[in-house]
């Protein structure tokens, strides 16, 4: 087990090394002088000389390429992300700052996935008939609807009619814990309806599966309750599809909460991207493009490991 | 007599369907006593299988069970869930016939067993532990310790089913319920896994009702017979009584049906597998030339980049010289399909090499591949997976000549496919129907009519009955030597029944991990086997015949 985990991670390393090279490579080959295409406004006017030799210098681009990505490589080691252009700020303190508030987001919204997905999924495998049909149907729904026209109608609904929940916007932790956590619940909310229904849909066609296997049988032959051998026979046995949902869900929500956190104003990692594009702030695009990638090769791993924890045929 | 344990009266089982409730069985009625073992024998579809399953509830959904289940009295019909939850394990136990499936892969062996001795026990852990141990040494599983934090997939097929057979026999119970349980298993353990039933039968007194088409496995280890057919009891009696003195005429069918090790020239009505002299073989200059030959041959599976290859086949020489059918036999694992693959191009050779009729195709190009699958054919073992269900089986049939651009017109091609067809036994105007409205028997004679449309020189075919039922085996296999005998193409035919081989082979080769063991004429090898382990896989293999059985069985006691 401990060799399986050192070669997942061993080969997670090398991915995140794959992916700093292409970002590297995206920024650093591709024709034209990078620092001619971060200054240049995109009316066709030419940045100044001056300017454009200023900026080389300040990314180190007159040092040959080898020196740069070395360079770069140690910067990403050592935590050093650049400096961006917009605010003069070191591109991980504002990723520091951003990033604690998105997880927080995406994981709760996980959990609470969790929580409706795989009880709802499993109903609907076990009742069939008309349970299947109304869950299958809201799950279809869950699927279908856009994150901002069900996030709007929650802010609708919790906080101008009902006036329970705050609209948006953000409190800190240390400021305000209640408020903090109230603030989390609508844009969680809005995140967790279409997570919950993949999960749910999943869960159902995998319990599905499992009820029909050869060990089931087995299991109520040999006099196990009904609860017993759903739990221990059926559902241990369908996790594992469902974590691999689970895991890439995680990530896609990590980098996709740009709507969520626009609809009710929340300052969180996603919005510093979309901010950041159209600044053209590339230091801090590049910066939080590295953060996404080594966190979902991150949640891959840890699904990996989790594979061989729930299937011991997984593990050599 | 005495009173019966279990007392099955008047049991209908119905299948529900979109048409609405479709019986399956017809009124079985039959009586186990105490300690006894009744088998309860018949081919597919005969409701054998759903007729056991009733008994503990264990149908799929959507079925229904009419008439009476007594199990010491009460019918198991009508009591409640929560009884019923005692009586499953405790009192009535079954094994299955697949226990890679039958055993959950996501937990170990000690775990299961622990599982069912505390669902059925107020045992510690520790107490459960003990007992598990006990029952796995009972078992005869070798290093019980170790083999207690194994999982399934870490177990060799018998050992798994002798994991089993522990846990059913947890509760002592006074009755268990085996279906198909050797059925999956290779001869020389089948053996020692009906030892075992026997010796806790008569340790523990419990009845066996064993569920099985094998009729050696019956008259092995039964006291009374079932036989049922299409839902109904044919017949019913004492071992002896239904062997030797079978009062229907659908249990002697199937019993003259099954082939005897020994007495191959009473099977396939005395045919003869050979080369049909016509004139073109024998003005042919090349007859000379083996249309096989194997030398040194080895195959390995590759490995991935963090796993070992496996080298399956370790230095393996073979012939088949023309006309000839060359039985290759061997328990699983032992090579043989490997090699059977590799003869026609589909595993690449490690080392030495393969010469079809004279050419080295042992590291061919693509056209060199492609032109052996001009001269050498298939059949496969499962013709219900192995035909594409989206063709029709003239298509089926035809493919071939189509990818080998032997005929191209599809006027010729139809033609071509009822000729076929007819040759199989198979109405011509079925031509357009599709494998699944077939039976097995027919899916595999569309199989076979596939596999002789090219007119191949050489033919593999890779356990192409041991998917049928022995009746439909019977006359496959005879339609097989009679096309065998017009075509005249020489065959490698691999099987692990060498009842089969006896009765098909001119030769035989026997295989055991990935070795020849001895090769020979099939007469020589079967009947004066020289290989000690030949003599152990003709040993094991049960023949239908009670009296046999029982003195076999007495050797094996004794010595």
């Amino acid at each position: 087990m401990f060799a399986f985990i050192v070669t997942r991670v061993a080969v997670g390393a090398g991915l995140v090394l794959l992916v700093l090279t292409l970002i590297f490579a995206a920024l650093h080959l591709v024709p034209g002088d990078p620092a001619v295409l971060l200054l240049s406004r995109g009316d066709g006017t030419a940045p100044s000389q001056a300017a454009v030799d200023a900026l080389r210098g300040q990314l180190g681009l007159n040092q040959p390429l080898v020196a740069q990505y070395w360079n770069f490589l140690i910067g990403v080691v050592t935590g050093d992300l650049g400096t961006s252009f917009r605010t003069h700020e070191a591109v991980v303190a504002s990723i520091a700052g951003r990033l604690p508030r998105t997880l927080e987001l995406v994981v709760f919204a996980t959990l609470l996935s969790i929580a409706v997905g795989i009880p709802l999924g499993t109903l609907a495998a076990r009742r069939r008939g008309a349970v299947d049909t109304t869950i299958s149907t809201l799950t279809s729904i869950g699927v279908a609807l856009p994150v901002f026209v069900f996030g709007s109608v929650l802010v609708l609904a919790f906080s101008i009619w009902l006036g329970w929940l705050p609209a948006g916007g953000f409190t800190a932790w240390n400021q305000d814990p209640v408020a903090h956590l109230k603030g989390l619940i609508l844009p969680g909310v809005a995140l967790a309806v279409g997570f919950s229904a993949i999960i749910a849909r999943m869960t159902r066609s995998s319990v599905q599966e499992v009820m029909n296997q050869d060990w089931v049988r087995t299991a109520k032959s040999f006099g196990l309750s009904p609860f017993r051998v759903l739990r221990r026979h059926v559902l241990r046995n369908a996790l594992t599809p469902i974590v691999t949902v689970v895991g890439l869900g995680f990530g896609v929500l990590l980098g996709s909460t740009v709507l969520v956190e626009r609809v009710f104003n929340y300052p969180g990692l996603s919005s510093l991207l979309v901010e950041s594009v159209s600044t053209r702030d590339y230091p801090v695009v590049q910066g939080i493009v590295i953060v996404i990638a080594v966190m979902f090769i991150s949640i891959n791993i840890v699904v990996d490991v989790l594979y061989g924890f729930l299937d011991p045929r997984v593990r050599r | 007599m005495s009173h019966p344990l279990l007392s099955i009266r008047e049991l209908s089982v119905d299948f529900e369907t979109a048409e609405g409730w479709k019986p399956v069985t017809h009124g079985v009625s039959l009586d186990i006593v105490a300690g006894q073992t009744l088998a309860l024998v018949g081919e597919s579809g005969s409701g054998k299988s759903v007729t056991a399953m009733s008994v503990l509830a264990l149908l799929p959904l959507h079925t229904r069970r009419r008439g009476s289940i007594l199990f010491t009295g009460e019918d198991l019909l009508c009591v409640p869930d929560k009884r019923l939850q005692q009586i499953r394990g405790r009192d009535i136990a079954m094994i299955f016939q697949e226990p890679m499936t039958a055993l959950n892969p996501v937990y170990t062996i000690g775990r299961q067993l622990i599982e069912v001795i505390q669902s059925h026990r107020q045992l510690s852990t520790a107490a459960a532990k003990e007992r598990a141990l006990e029952l796995l040494r009972s078992v005869n599983i070798p290093e019980p310790e170790k083999k207690f934090d194994h999982y399934p997939h870490q177990l060799s097929g018998g050992q798994r089913q002798r994991a089993m057979i522990a846990m059913a026999v947890s509760s002592e119970p006074k009755l268990l319920i085996a279906d198909e349980p050797t059925t999956a298993i290779d001869v020389t353990v089948q053996v020692e896994i009906l030892d075992l039933i026997l010796e806790l039968q008569s340790r523990l007194g419990m009845a066996v009702l064993i569920i099985t088409h094998n009729m050696g496995v019956v008259a092995d280890i039964a006291d009374r017979v079932v036989v049922m057919r299409n839902g109904r009891v044919v017949e019913e009696g004492g071992v002896e009584d239904v062997f030797v003195r079978p009062r229907e005429a659908y249990t002697r069918e199937l019993l003259a049906a099954v082939p005897y090790l020994g007495r191959a020239e009473k099977f396939l009505g005395g045919l003869e597998p050979g080369l049909a002299v016509t004139e073109s073989t024998t003005g042919d200059m090349t007859t000379t030339v083996p249309v096989l030959e194997l030398t040194g041959a080895r195959i390995s599976y590759p490995g991935s980049w963090r796993k070992a290859g496996f080298q399956a086949v370790h230095g393996v020489d073979l012939t088949i010289e023309r006309g000839e059918i060359v039985g290759l036999v061997g328990e699983s694992g032992s090579g043989k399909s490997t090699i059977g693959r590799a003869v026609l191009g589909l595993l690449p050779l490690a080392g030495g090499t393969l010469k079809v009729h004279g050419t080295d195709v042992s590291h061919g190009t693509r056209a060199l591949a492609r032109q052996r699958r001009g001269t050498v054919s298939m059949v496969f073992q499962d013709p219900a997976s192995s035909l594409n269900p989206r063709r029709t089986i003239a298509q089926a049939i035809t493919d071939p000549l189509r990818w080998q651009g032997i005929q191209l017109r599809g006027m010729a091609l139809r033609e071509r496919a009822m000729e076929l067809l007819e040759q199989v036994r198979i109405s011509g105007s079925w031509a357009d129907r599709y494998p699944h409205e077939l039976s097995g028997g027919q899916r595999q004679r569309v199989g076979i009519a596939r596999a002789i449309a090219i007119e191949p020189m050489l033919m593999v075919a890779d356990e192409p009955t041991s998917a049928l039922d022995v009746s439909v085996q019977a006359s496959v296999l005879e339609l097989f030597l009679e096309l065998q005998r017009s075509y005249g193409f020489s065959c490698l035919f691999i099987s692990h029944d060498l009842s089969v081989v006896e009765a098909l082979a001119n030769r035989v080769i026997v295989l055991q991990k990935g070795v020849v063991i001895e090769q020979g004429s099939t007469r020589d090898v079967l009947q004066r086997p020289q290989a000690e382990y030949t003599r152990q896989l003709i040993a094991a293999a049960p023949v239908p015949d009670p009296t046999v059985q029982q003195q076999r069985r007495q050797a094996r006691t004794t010595g």
